[in-house]
C-alpha cells in the first residue's frame, strides 16, 4: 500500500506521549524495586544508596507522569482532532473551563488521574516518614505499574495491554476520510457528553478517585506490616491515613449523590446504581477496618481482622474499576465507561489485589498474636465489632445484588469451555433495584443507629474484667427517653404511623441523642474524640434524612375529582408523575397554582419560567419561580438533557424538571418533518369576508400597514401587511381564536410572520405573491414634500387635508426613546382624510449632529407623515407625506392540522427533610476528617 | 472460645438467609408469553418494533405512552408505559421494559434504553456538515 504524507499532524505530540507513558512505567518499576530493596539492605552504607536512588527515581516518575498529564491538557486545549483522545472528548465550542471534564471524562484520562494520586499520597507519606515509607512506596508503585499498563497501548503478540490516550484517530479506525492527507482539516471534535457540562464535573472525579486511591494507604500499611513482620507496629501511624482516606472517599461518594441530585433527572440522591454501589461498598469494608483498627489499638483483639478488611477494601476498589470499566455492566448502569478491552487486564489486577496479600497473611496467620480469651460481653470492643461485622454484611449483600451481569459473564466462560450456550441461565437485576436494597440496607442502617450510640459509653476492656456501671447507663437512658418522646413528634411531622416507621426513627434520634451527649461530656482534651461524636450523630441525621425523603417524597399532581385508574394500584407512584401545562394556561396542582408563563432559548439551553403560587392560612400569596431548562446537544440538533431547577427550602426540596417537550423542539428533523405534514389550504379574501375552512370559519375584520416587530423594526420605505382575523371552530363556537397574519418588505425581502393558535391547531400565513403587489405598490409612489408655517393649512390631494395646529415639545411615541442630548418636537397636524380628521405627530429629532424625522403613521388608511425640516429663520417647516393603497383581496394559507407546540410536561417532587441527608453525611465526612487530623499529632 | 463459635454461626446463619431472601428478587428476563402464564411483575427484554406505530400524545394524556417491543422469541406486543416518553427512545437497540401483562397489552411501570452512546460510533464528523 503507498503510504501517504499527512499534512496538520502533530506528530511530535505522538512521540513524546509515547516515550513519557514508557518512562513513567520503567521509573515506577525501578523505584518500587529499590523501595523493596532498600529493606534487605544489612550494609548502611548500600541501604542509604537504595534510598536516595529509590527517591530519586520517585521524583523522575512524578516528572514524567505530570509530563504526559500535561501533554494530554496541551493538545486537548489546542484542540488537535487527529487525536482519539482529543477527538472523542473535546469539541471547538466546549468551554475552556470543561477541558479538565473532558479529561477525565475517558479511561485513560481516569487513570492518569487515579495515578497523579498516587504520586500525591506518596508525596505526602514521605513528609511523614516513618519505617514503613519504603515498603508502602514499593507497594504504591507497584500498583502504579499494573496502573500504568492500562494506557501503555503496547502489543504482545496478539494482545493488547492498555490503551494509550496519545492514539491517533486513523490508528483507531479505518474509514475513507484517512485517504486524504489533509483529513485533519476536515475533522471536527465529538464533544463533551453535556451531561458532564457541568460544575460539579469539574470537583466530584477527582475528589472520588483521591478516594479510591487512597484506599492504598491502609492497603499499603497492611501488607508492609505483614511482609516486615511489625504486625502492630503498623497500627499506630497508619490510622490517620485510614482516617483520610474513608473521609475523601466518603466526600466522593456524597458530591456523586449531589450531582444526581442538582443535575440529572431522575429526582434523588441515591439510585442503587451499580457504579454508586461498588464506590459506597468499598468505602464500608473501610470504616469496618477502622473499626477493627480502634479495638486492635486499645485492646489485644481484632487484629487478622483489620489487615482482613483493609485488604478487602482495596481489592473492592479494584473489582469497582473491573466493573465500570470492563464493559460487563453494560446496559445496567448510567454511568459505565465504554469498553476499551481492558476486562482481562483488569480481571488479572483484581486476582493480583487479592491473592499477593492472602499469600501473606496466610503465611504469616501464625505469628499474629491473638489472645486466648475472647472479649467480654459488656466491653467496647464487642460490640464495635459486631457493629464491623455488620458493615461487612451490607457491603457483601450489595456486592452480591450488583455482580449479576458477572455472574454471567461468568456462566457464558464456562459454558465456551463446555461448548454450551447458557444464556437461558442469565439472570436480570431485580425488577425493583432501590426496593430490592433498601429492604435490606434500612434494616442494617436502623441497627448501626443503635449501635453506634450504645457502644459510645462502652469501655474498652482488653484482658481486665469490666462491669457496666451507671456511668454507661445512665446516658444510653436519658437518650432513649430522649429519643423516644420526639420520635412521637417526627412521625408526625411525617405524617405517618406505622411501626416499622417509629423504629426507624427511634434508631436515629437514639444515634445522635447518645451521640451529643457523649460529646458534651468529653472533656476539651477529649477533642481526640469529637470526630467519633460527630460523624456518629451525622450518622443518625442521615438516617433521618433517608426516612424522611423516602417516605415522604412526593410528586406534586394535578388536582383531581376521581381516583386513577384501578390497574395501577401498586404503583400508584408511577401515575400521573408528569403533568402537562399549556402555556398561558394555568393549573392546579397539589395545592399550588401553576403556570407556565414563556420559554427561552439561550445559547444551547431552552429555559422556561413556571411559577408556583400558593397560599398560606394568613391568606398571604407566595410566588415561586421555577426556571428548569432543557439542553440541546453539540450541534443544536437534539435534546440531549432535561436538567433539573431545584428550589431549596430549609425544610423541604422543591425539585422540577422538564420531562417532555414539543418533538418539534426537541429535534431539528422532527421540525422539518412536521413542517412537511401540514396541510395547506389556499384562500383569497378580503376585508369583511369569511373564509369556510376545514373545521373553523375565518373573518378578516380589518387590514392595515403596520407592523411592529422588535426583531424586524420598521423603518423608512418598508412596507408592512397585517391583517386582523377572527377564527372560529364550526363545532363549538366558544373555541375561538383572534390572529393576525402579517408580512413586512424590507428593501427587496419579505419576511412572512405566520399567525398561530396552538389551541386551535391553526397556522395562518399571508402568501408570498403579496410581496410583489407591495412591492409594486412601494415603486409607484414617492414621498411629497410640503411646506408649513404654524396655523397654516394646505390641500395635498381632493381628499387630503392637513394643518399645522403647533407643537408638542415633549413628543412621545413607540418608535422614540428619549437619550439625552436629544433635540426633539412633534409637529401636531390635523388631518384631514375622506372627510374624517384625525391628529397625526411627526417627530423632528435631531441627535448628534443628525437628523433624524421619525414619522407618524395611520396605518388603517396607509398614511405616512415625515417631519423634515425647520427653518428657523423664515420660521416654515418641511413635511413630507406618503399613501399607497393596500391590496383588497389577500391570498391566504391556513393550516388546520398544526400540533401544539405551547406545552411542556412536567415533574415536580417535594423532598421534605433532603437537607438531612446533606447534613448528616458531611458531618460523618467531617468528623472523619478531624479524627484523621487529630492522629496526626 | 465457645460464644464466638456461637455467634460467628449465627451470624452466618443470618448471612445466609439474607443471601437467599436477597436472590428471590434476582430475576429472569421473561418473554411475553411467560409473562401472559404467571401475571407477576416481570422483565422483558426485546427490541423496539419500529414496523409498528409508536404513540405519545401529552395533550391528551402526558402519562401514557404505547409502543411494540419484540421480545426474544419474536412476538411483538403492544406495551403501555405509565409515563412520559422518555428521550431519545427512538434511538434505543434494546428496551427493558418492567411491567405485567393486562388483557392484551402489556403494562409497563418502568423502561430501561440501551441507546448507542454517540461517544461510541466511530464516525468522525466532518466540519463541512454542520
Amino acid at each position: 500500500m503507498q503510504q501517504i504524507q499527512y499534512t496538520g499532524e502533530h506528530l511530535w505530540i505522538q512521540y513524546l506521549g509515547y516515550g513519557l507513558i514508557i518512562l513513567a512505567f520503567v521509573s515506577a518499576l525501578y523505584t518500587s524495586l529499590t523501595s523493596f530493596l532498600s529493606r534487605r539492605q544489612d550494609d548502611t552504607d548500600v541501604k542509604v544508596a537504595m534510598e536516595r536512588w529509590s527517591r530519586y527515581g520517585l521524583q523522575f516518575h512524578a516528572v514524567s507522569l505530570f509530563s504526559v498529564i500535561g501533554l494530554i491538557l496541551y493538545m486537548m486545549n489546542a484542540h488537535y482532532f487527529e487525536f482519539h483522545y482529543v477527538w472523542e472528548h473535546v469539541s471547538d465550542d466546549l468551554p475552556v473551563k470543561y477541558i479538565l471534564s473532558a479529561f477525565w471524562e475517558g479511561q485513560e484520562g481516569s487513570f492518569l488521574l487515579w495515578m497523579f494520586w498516587n504520586i500525591v499520597l506518596c508525596a505526602l507519606l514521605w513528609r511523614r516518614r516513618d519505617e514503613f515509607t519504603f515498603l508502602n512506596t514499593g507497594i504504591i508503585m507497584s500498583v502504579q505499574a499494573i496502573l500504568l499498563t492500562m494506557i501503555l497501548g503496547v502489543y504482545f503478540f496478539d494482545y493488547r495491554l492498555g490503551s494509550n490516550p496519545f492514539l491517533l484517530l486513523r490508528q483507531s479506525m479505518d474509514i475513507p476520510l484517512f485517504k486524504n492527507p489533509d483529513y485533519v482539516s476536515l475533522i471536527k471534535g465529538n464533544g463533551l457528553n453535556p451531561l458532564l457540562q457541568n460544575y460539579w464535573m469539574l470537583i466530584h472525579p477527582p475528589t472520588l478517585f483521591l478516594g479510591f486511591a487512597s484506599t492504598i494507604l491502609p492497603f499499603a500499611y497492611a501488607l508492609s506490616g505483614l511482609i516486615s513482620k511489625k504486625y502492630l507496629d503498623w497500627l499506630r501511624p497508619s490510622l490517620q491515613w485510614s482516617l483520610f482516606a474513608a473521609s475523601i472517599l466518603g466526600l466522593g461518594i456524597l458530591m456523586g449523590g449531589i450531582w444526581a441530585y442538582e443535575a440529572l433527572s431522575f429526582g434523588g440522591y441515591w439510585a442503587w446504581d451499580p457504579v454508586e454501589n461498588m464506590s459506597l461498598v468499598p468505602w464500608l469494608v473501610l470504616i469496618a477496618g477502622i473499626h477493627a483498627h480502634l479495638i486492635a489499638r486499645s485492646t489485644p483483639y481484632s487484629v487478622r481482622s483489620v489487615f482482613v478488611f483493609y485488604f478487602l477494601s482495596f481489592a473492592l476498589v479494584i473489582y469497582s474499576t473491573y466493573l465500570t470499566r470492563s464493559g460487563v455492566l453494560g446496559d445496567s448502569s448510567v454511568h459505565a465507561f465504554t469498553s476499551l478491552g481492558l476486562g482481562w487486564q483488569l480481571v488479572g489486577f483484581i486476582l493480583l489485589s487479592l491473592s499477593v496479600p492472602l499469600y501473606f497473611l496466610l503465611k504469616k496467620r501464625k505469628e499474629i498474636a491473638t489472645p486466648s480469651e475472647e472479649e467480654q460481653f459488656s466491653s467496647r470492643e464487642f460490640w464495635m465489632f459486631i457493629g464491623s461485622l455488620i458493615l461487612l454484611f451490607s457491603a457483601v449483600l450489595i456486592t452480591f445484588t450488583t455482580s449479576i451481569p458477572v455472574y454471567n459473564k461468568l456462566l457464558d466462560l464456562a459454558g465456551g469451555l463446555i461448548n454450551q450456550d447458557f444464556k437461558s441461565w442469565h439472570r436480570s437485576a431485580p425488577v425493583d433495584v432501590v426496593s430490592h436494597h433498601n429492604r435490606f440496607q434500612i434494616w442494617i442502617a436502623v441497627i448501626i443507629g443503635f449501635l453506634s450510640g450504645l457502644t459510645q459509653f462502652l469501655r474498652y476492656a482488653g484482658q481486665r474484667k469490666i462491669k457496666l456501671g451507671w456511668k454507661q447507663i445512665t446516658p444510653v437512658i436519658i437518650s432513649a427517653v430522649a429519643a423516644m418522646m420526639i420520635t412521637g413528634i417526627s412521625a408526625q411531622w411525617l405524617n405517618k404511623t406505622f411501626t416499622s416507621l417509629y423504629v426507624m426513627l427511634f434508631a436515629a434520634w437514639f444515634a445522635i441523642f447518645c451521640n451529643v451527649y457523649y460529646l458534651f461530656t468529653l472533656k476539651l482534651g477529649g477533642a481526640k474524640h469529637w470526630g467519633s461524636g460527630i460523624a456518629h450523630a451525622g450518622f443518625g441525621i442521615l438516617l433521618l434524612g433517608i426516612i424522611s425523603t423516602g417516605i415522604n417524597r412526593r410528586n406534586l399532581v394535578p388536582e383531581r375529582f376521581f381516583q386513577e385508574d384501578s390497574v395501577f394500584q401498586d404503583n400508584k407512584d408511577n401515575v400521573d408523575k408528569h403533568f402537562l401545562l399549556f402555556r398561558g394556561e394555568t393549573k392546579f396542582v397539589s395545592g399550588y397554582q401553576i403556570d407556565y408563563l414563556s420559554d427561552t432559548l439561550e445559547g444551547r439551553f431552552r429555559k422556561y419560567h413556571i411559577t408556583l403560587k400558593s397560599q398560606d392560612s394568613l391568606g398571604n400569596e407566595n410566588f415561586i419561580a421555577l426556571n428548569p431548562d432543557v439542553q440541546y446537544d453539540n450541534k443544536m440538533m437534539k435534546v440531549a438533557a432535561a436538567n433539573p431547577y431545584i428550589k431549596h427550602y430549609w425544610d423541604h426540596d422543591l425539585f422540577s424538571l422538564v420531562a417532555q417537550i414539543p418533538r418539534i423542539q426537541m429535534d431539528a428533523e422532527e421540525a422539518s418533518k412536521a413542517e412537511d405534514s401540514l396541510r395547506y389550504h389556499h384562500y383569497v379574501a378580503g376585508v369583511g369576508d369569511t373564509i369556510d375552512g376545514e373545521r373553523h370559519r375565518f373573518v378578516i375584520n380589518a387590514s392595515d400597514t403596520g407592523w411592529r416587530s422588535h426583531e424586524v423594526p420598521m423603518s423608512e420605505g418598508d412596507l408592512g401587511l397585517q391583517l386582523r382575523m377572527v377564527a372560529i371552530d364550526k363545532a363549538d363556537t366558544a373555541r375561538n381564536a383572534l390572529l393576525a397574519p402579517s408580512l413586512v418588505l424590507k428593501s427587496s425581502t419579505a419576511y412572512r410572520f405566520p399567525s398561530n393558535d396552538g389551541r386551535l391547531g391553526l397556522r395562518i400565513e399571508i402568501s408570498d405573491s403579496v410581496a410583489y403587489r407591495l412591492a409594486e405598490e412601494r415603486n409607484r409612489f414617492k414621498p411629497v414634500q410640503f411646506r408649513l408655517k404654524p396655523g397654516q393649512s394646505i390641500e395635498l390631494a381632493k381628499d387630503l387635508k392637513v394643518k399645522l395646529t403647533g407643537f408638542d415639545k415633549n413628543p412621545q411615541s413607540e418608535d422614540y426613546q428619549a437619550i439625552s442630548g436629544d433635540i426633539a418636537v412633534a409637529a401636531v397636524l390635523e388631518v384631514e382624510q375622506d372627510g374624517r380628521l384625525s391628529i397625526m405627530k411627526p417627530i423632528y429629532l435631531i441627535r448628534g449632529r443628525e437628523e433624524l424625522p421619525l414619522p407618524s403613521m395611520d396605518l388603517r388608511r396607509g398614511l405616512r407623515m415625515f417631519f423634515e425640516h425647520i427653518d428657523p429663520e423664515t420660521e416654515t417647516m418641511d413635511f413630507s407625506y406618503s399613501r399607497f393603497e393596500l391590496p383588497k383581496r389577500f391570498p391566504l394559507r391556513i393550516a388546520e392540522n398544526v400540533p401544539r407546540t405551547d406545552y411542556i410536561v412536567m415533574e415536580i417532587i417535594h423532598f421534605p427533610g433532603i437537607n438531612l441527608v446533606w447534613i448528616g453525611s458531611l458531618l460523618m465526612v467531617a468528623g472523619l476528617a478531624w479524627a484523621s487530623y487529630q492522629r496526626k499529632k | 472460645m465457645k460464644r464466638s463459635i456461637i455467634i460467628a454461626l449465627l451470624l452466618v446463619g443470618v448471612a445466609i438467609a439474607l443471601l437467599i431472601s436477597a436472590s428471590r428478587d434476582i430475576t429472569s428476563y421473561a418473554s411475553f408469553a411467560d409473562a401472559r402464564i404467571s401475571g407477576n411483575l416481570v422483565k422483558i427484554v426485546g427490541v423496539l418494533d419500529k414496523s409498528k406505530e409508536m404513540n405519545y400524545d401529552p395533550v391528551a394524556d402526558a402519562n401514557r405512552f404505547t409502543f411494540y417491543v419484540k421480545d426474544k422469541s419474536n412476538e411483538s406486543l403492544k406495551v403501555v408505559l405509565h409515563a412520559a416518553k422518555p428521550q431519545d427512545f427512538e434511538l434505543s437497540e434494546q428496551i427493558v421494559v418492567t411491567g405485567r401483562m393486562a388483557g392484551d397489552v402489556f403494562d409497563a411501570t418502568d423502561v430501561l434504553l440501551k441507546c448507542p452512546s454517540k461517544y461510541k460510533d466511530e464516525e468522525v464528523y466532518i466540519k463541512s456538515k454542520s
